[in-house]
């Protein structure tokens, strides 16, 4: 936990001097440190550009961990990912119809949402695509986890088919805002998103540690949970709301980025061991270094240009987690 | 005191009990014997509150369904038939969750003390999922005897609910977990267990209870249910219930030529 908080703290200065300007932010980082003025410029990129670039690489990062954690737990299966099970989609069929739709609401009430309503639909959607999918896999009480996999899968494929229809419906404009969403980004992180979005994230990473307990009876199942005094549907609905509002806010603020939810618990059960106490607060931390690390490959590889932080991701997430299977089968047991 | 009354549970539509009467008292080693589809587990399940049941279920006179979870977690554990583990867990986090539900202040040696008690003493940083079957069922014991470790709380007699506990166990282990259970019992604790094996119900049982068709057909000491004609309705096929050379213990021989 020490080493991670460690490694936050070197990749976040990293990142507040790694970046396309080419200036040499880290003299005017260390100027700044000891107090010395420096230049309007330097001042912009620094705090207007990379410092809520920074902090919303720190919240996306340790929400989509921290939810991927939370959700491996509540289904007793380490597959589980927000991206896997809908949530995420049905995040993405929020915003997308937030940007599409959102023109043809009343103009008074467009007004008054204004910034709110992309996050907002955001939300609601990975909120219901969740419980709709909790809804169908739960039997008589009992969570389904295979029902729960290809519910995911139809749920995705009914959410894409949505969105894909809302995408013919757009006009230029929202084609573009609609890219950003498919491909995930931090570039567009200002003050008032993290205005938007810390709140959500913050109160549902929040929760977490109070789910520690309850995740670790869970892996015993639902019953022996319940007879060891834990209040199972009630942490089943924290979780559920907590994941919600995680990745809902999450999605809003950068788009589809895949992966950190499921590499980044796997990885620290390999390190760690599986106890949530430990698992989900450095899941937090993980998932904030590695998301960082891969903003700062998005930045860089192609500089002056940007690649898209989720196609980052899922080039290196992808083949580790096949790796992390074929090196652990005898262990998931699924 | 546990008491059940008129116990109704349908699975799918179709009845499984059909107005059980039950009753155990702390000191004493309950077993719930008969045939496969009797209903057994699901009176346990029922008594548990992981079926849903109508009738009523007392534990000293409170209805179960109005206690909360930690207090009844307090008062008593259960021991389910097979568990299998999301993660790779060790043997240590799993037995500590027990720990962590019981009402009394333990020192985390108490895991390694539960673990010797099931005879797996040095298997702490073991991964439960590596373990065999026998195994495995005695860790779920140990966990289960670290929630109620002491016989008698401050609430009164702690229970344990166990589903066939020793299914999965060879002779020496069947016969050390049931002298465990049976000195738990000796100690003011209370035991309720669903149990296949007629002949270790014998010999351990303070109190039987025998289900045919989702009824009890009669609950009482061994000595008025183990009876070749009881058990022979129960099970639908000729058993002769006999005596053990030394002691009185009975024991029960099925007799193939005379199946009906």
């Amino acid at each position: 936990m020490l080493v991670l908080s460690g490694l936050l703290v070197l990749t976040s200065v990293a990142s507040l001097t790694t970046g396309a300007s080419g200036a040499s932010l880290w003299k005017a980082l260390t100027q700044l440190v000891q107090g010395e003025e420096i230049s309007l410029r330097e001042r912009v990129i620094l705090f207007d550009i990379r410092l809520p670039r920074l902090i919303m690489g720190i919240l996306v990062g340790a929400a989509l961990a921290v939810s991927g954690a939370v959700m491996q737990g509540l289904f007793r299966n380490p597959l589980a990912d927000p991206g896997l099970v809908g949530v995420g989609a049905g995040a993405g069929l929020g915003a997308i119809s937030a940007i599409v739709l959102g023109s043809f609401l009343p103009l008074g009430m467009q007004a008054s949402l204004g910034y709110f309503m992309v996050p907002a639909a955001a939300f609601v959607g990975g909120w219901v695509s969740t419980i709709v999918l909790y809804r169908i896999a739960t039997h008589r009480g009992r969570t389904s986890v295979a029902v729960m996999l290809l519910g995911g899968i139809a749920l995705g494929a009914l959410t894409g088919a949505l969105s894909g229809i809302l995408i013919y419906m757009a006009d230029d404009s929202q084609l573009r805002d609609l890219t950003f969403w498919g491909l995930g980004s931090l570039a567009g992180a200002t003050w008032d998103k993290i205005w938007l979005a810390a709140p959500l994230i913050m109160l549902a990473l929040a929760a977490t540690p109070f789910l520690a307990r309850s995740l670790n009876a869970l892996a015993l199942g639902e019953a022996p949970a319940a007879h060891l005094g834990i209040p199972v549907q009630r942490m089943k609905n924290i979780s559920i709301l907590s994941v919600a509002a995680a990745v809902g806010a999450a999605v809003a603020a950068s788009g589809g980025i895949g992966f950190i939810g499921i590499v980044v618990p796997h990885l620290l059960r390999l390190l760690i061991g599986p106890d949530h106490r430990f698992l989900l607060p450095n899941a937090a931390l993980l998932g904030a270094v590695l998301l960082l690390a891969a903003d700062m490959i998005s930045r860089t590889i192609i500089a002056p240009a940007e690649l898209p932080i989720g196609i980052v991701t899922a080039t290196l997430g992808g083949p580790f987690f096949l790796w992390i299977l074929l090196r652990n089968r005898s262990l998931l047991d699924l | 005191m546990l008491d059940a009354r008129d116990i109704r549970v349908s699975l799918a539509g179709t009845p499984v009990l059909q107005g059980v009467h039950f009753r155990a008292r702390p000191g004493q080693v309950t077993t719930i014997v008969g045939p496969n589809g009797s209903g057994k587990t699901t009176l346990l399940r029922a008594m548990t509150q992981e079926a849903s049941y109508s009738g009523e279920v007392t534990l000293d006179g409170e209805d179960i369904s109005r206690l909360p979870g930690w207090q009844l977690a307090a008062r008593r554990a259960v021991l389910p038939q097979a568990s299998r583990i999301a993660f790779p867990f060790t043997v240590f986090e799993i037995v500590r969750l027990g720990l962590t539900a019981s009402a009394e202040a333990a020192q985390e040696t108490r895991v390694s003390e539960a673990l010797d008690r099931v005879g797996l003493a040095g298997f702490e940083g073991r991964f439960y999922q590596e373990l065999s079957g026998g195994e495995q069922q005695r860790v779920q014991l140990a966990r289960v005897l670290t929630q109620v470790w002491e016989p008698i709380g401050a609430e009164g007699a702690r229970w344990l609910f166990l589903d066939e506990p020793v299914s999965s166990l060879d002779i020496g282990h069947q016969l050390e977990v049931m002298s465990l259970l049976a000195a738990y019992a000796q100690a003011g604790g209370g035991v309720i267990a669903v149990m296949h094996d007629l002949n270790l119900t014998a010999m351990y049982a303070d109190d039987i209870a025998i289900l045919a068709d989702g009824r009890v057909l009669r609950q009482g000491p061994p000595s008025a249910v183990l009876t070749d004609s009881l058990l022979s309705e129960a099970y639908g096929c000729a058993v002769r219930v006999n005596a053990a050379p030394e002691g009185d213990v009975p024991f029960i021989l099925p007799h193939m030529a005379s199946i009906s």
